[in-house]
């Protein structure tokens, strides 16, 4: 862009085109701001023309997804509750792309509040996968997956509490960085669970994907549990020492799809061949991630909710209606609440508030912050393995190498009955997120479904701010994205 | 919105898995200022449990000596300078609120009675 081969005005025009081509049959993004982004390249075509320097995004297209706020249009975390929310301020991701001269062209689809691994949960109606309109883009931030899939946007961000950045990365074939809790900051993002969520980018290269976190990431006074810790080092550089790649035993169990077990031998293949040495680890703990998730992020998601009252802001339920008059405060709390917040988003408002009541909070929320210990121990007991397996602390690497998900993309309906089945779909993802680490998801092959070919990623995790060995690896092995189908 | 933490609902946490009753269902969603139907709690009721029973595994880990960790970052609260900086604009603030009257917020009579009030 910077070297005047192609203007801002014109790719902005390419994406919008794009954008009324093909959106609506995935349903991939949900506003777009077409005028505010033409009338924004044109500033930066004007701004290269005249020599003024632009940020190293200028001009790029992005879309947001709908739980990060923008002034642009609503914020609705694709909730009846929110609606009609206009947010009167922009998230400071949001501030620190359009400085780097970015493009916000569009929101993008989610499971509402980021509740869901499918995207089918959400106001907008379902997004649809663009290597199979029948089948899931994987969720929550299934509207930039399908949106960076299907060419409709270079780029998008997504936010991941349980995995919701890499589990639909995989399931449309893009890159998905999940970066080390605190890399980023939350503020302006809609908490679901406040001690797991982070911001990241969807993208089709590694390399875009580390320029936009760079970009995005740094210490923000208004998010005290932001890191000072230098961007700088988010880039992608050759190996400096040996390397080595955990492989958990419980990646390679029962329960994958072929498709998933095969991208798994040949993300081991490729990393062998690029110099690493392999080694068997055990995550003893990973069978518990789930339940230890779950009852964490919902009891975080019950307090962080708490602020959806209709009163301040969001869904008010009125006494015009069929129901029942709104005689007080609390009726009209409960009534607002139960209308504008979906029946799995209640669920889990419920399922966090009676882990965190009197009499349960021991067994059930205690339990978890402790069992959430031991999960972060054994990555960080594998981490350590492969650093000396590499060739000690000293100057050794080390990532841990997993499935982004047991299959691939689901058929469209076929998890939403079964409450825990959904669930399971993160049983891969949500231990990063637990112990706080980097983690990205890139592309690797295909899996046969009739005439469709899925895409399957695999996950590349690295210890707590250790994104440039993430990044790495991750370059060494990540395959091109696969063309989605028209 | 506060909320209550007293008065838990009637099944023994101590039990091996929790028989989670309509009864607890709506306890709960009072507590969390939801107003359910009777059907709706029928359906809670039954994910909840089946969720409840998943969850239960966890009772079988050995925990002895282990500290409970409630974030990644373990730091303590790090301080800030008590500088005084500029918030949003009131009229923001107030055009976020579905119900307003000048410069107040509307809500229904908070105390007792009847009938739905003003500010």
């Amino acid at each position: 862009m910077q070297s005047g081969s192609q203007s801002a005005s014109s790719v902005v025009r390419e994406c919008l085109a794009r954008i009324e081509r093909d959106n609506p049959k995935i349903n991939a993004l949900t506003q777009v701001f077409a005028r505010e982004a033409l009338s924004r390249a044109a500033e930066i075509d004007d701004a290269i023309v005249r020599g003024v320097p632009v940020g190293p995004l200028a001009g790029v297209p992005i879309a947001v997804k709908e739980n990060i706020c923008t002034t642009l249009g609503q914020t609705t975390c694709a909730s009846r509750m929110l609606a009609n929310y206009a947010s009167p301020f922009d998230a400071t991701v949001v501030e620190r792309l359009h400085a780097a001269g970015a493009i916000i062209i569009a929101k993008a689809n989610m499971d509402e509040f980021a509740m869901g691994s499918s995207t089918e949960h959400s106001l907008f109606g379902p997004t649809r996968n663009p290597h199979d309109l029948l089948r899931v883009p994987g969720g929550s931030s299934g509207g930039s997956a399908a949106a960076v899939a299907s060419g409709l946007v270079p780029v998008a961000l997504g936010s991941d509490t349980g995995g919701s950045i890499r589990q639909p990365a995989s399931h449309c074939g893009v890159v998905g960085l999940k970066p080390t809790y605190g890399r980023v900051s939350r503020w302006g993002l809609v908490a679901y669970a406040s001690s797991l969520d982070q911001i990241g980018p969807l993208a089709r290269t590694v390399e875009d994907a580390a320029l936009v976190t760079r970009v995005i990431a740094g210490h923000d006074p208004r998010d005290s549990t932001s890191s000072h810790a230098l961007a700088s080092d988010l880039a992608i550089t050759p190996f400096d020492g040996p390397w080595s790649v955990c492989v958990p035993r419980e990646g390679r169990g029962e329960g994958l799809s072929p498709g998933v077990a095969a991208a798994m031998d040949e993300a081991i293949a490729r990393c062998r061949a690029a110099g690493a040495t392999i080694i068997d680890v055990d995550l003893p703990h990973a069978g518990h991630a789930i339940a230890a998730y779950y009852l964490i992020a919902t009891a975080e998601a019950s307090s962080n909710l708490a602020r959806f009252d209709g009163i301040r802001y969001g869904h008010r339920a009125s006494a015009n209606g069929d129901g029942p008059p709104i005689t007080d405060l609390d009726m009209l709390y409960r009534l607002s609440r139960s209308q504008g917040l979906g029946r799995e988003v209640q669920k889990r408002i419920m399922l966090g508030t009676y882990a965190l009541s009197s009499g349960y909070y021991d067994a059930y929320y205690q339990t978890a912050l402790k069992v959430r210990r031991l999960i972060k121990q054994d990555y960080d007991r594998a981490l350590a393995a492969g650093r000396t397996a590499a060739g000690g602390a000293a100057s050794g690497h080390a990532v841990v190498l997993m499935p982004a998900s047991p299959g691939p993309a689901f058929a469209i309906g076929s998890k939403t009955s079964d409450p825990l089945a959904m669930y399971l779909e993160d049983v891969f993802t949500v231990g990063v997120n637990l112990a706080g680490l980097p983690a990205i998801t890139v592309p690797i092959d295909t899996e046969r479904a009739g005439t469709a070919a899925l895409p399957i990623g695999v996950q590349i995790i690295a210890g707590a701010l250790d994104e440039r060995t993430m990044l790495r690896a991750a370059d060494r092995i990540a395959s091109p994205c696969p063309t989605a189908a028209r | 919105m506060s909320r209550d933490h007293t008065s838990p609902p009637a099944a023994s946490p101590a039990a091996a898995a929790p028989a989670l009753s309509e009864q607890d269902v709506r306890h709960i969603a009072r507590l969390a200022r939801l107003a359910p139907s009777d059907d709706e709690v029928a359906r809670y009721r039954t994910d909840l449990a089946a969720i409840l029973s998943y969850v239960d595994r966890l009772r079988a880990v050995d925990l002895a000596g282990v500290e409970p960790m409630a974030t990644p970052l373990e730091m303590t609260g790090p301080m800030e300078r008590d500088e005084p900086r500029d918030g949003l604009a009131r009229q923001a603030l107030l055009g976020m609120a579905p119900a307003i009257d000048d410069v107040y917020i509307k809500v229904p009579k908070v105390l007792g009675g009847e009938g739905a009030g003003g500010a």
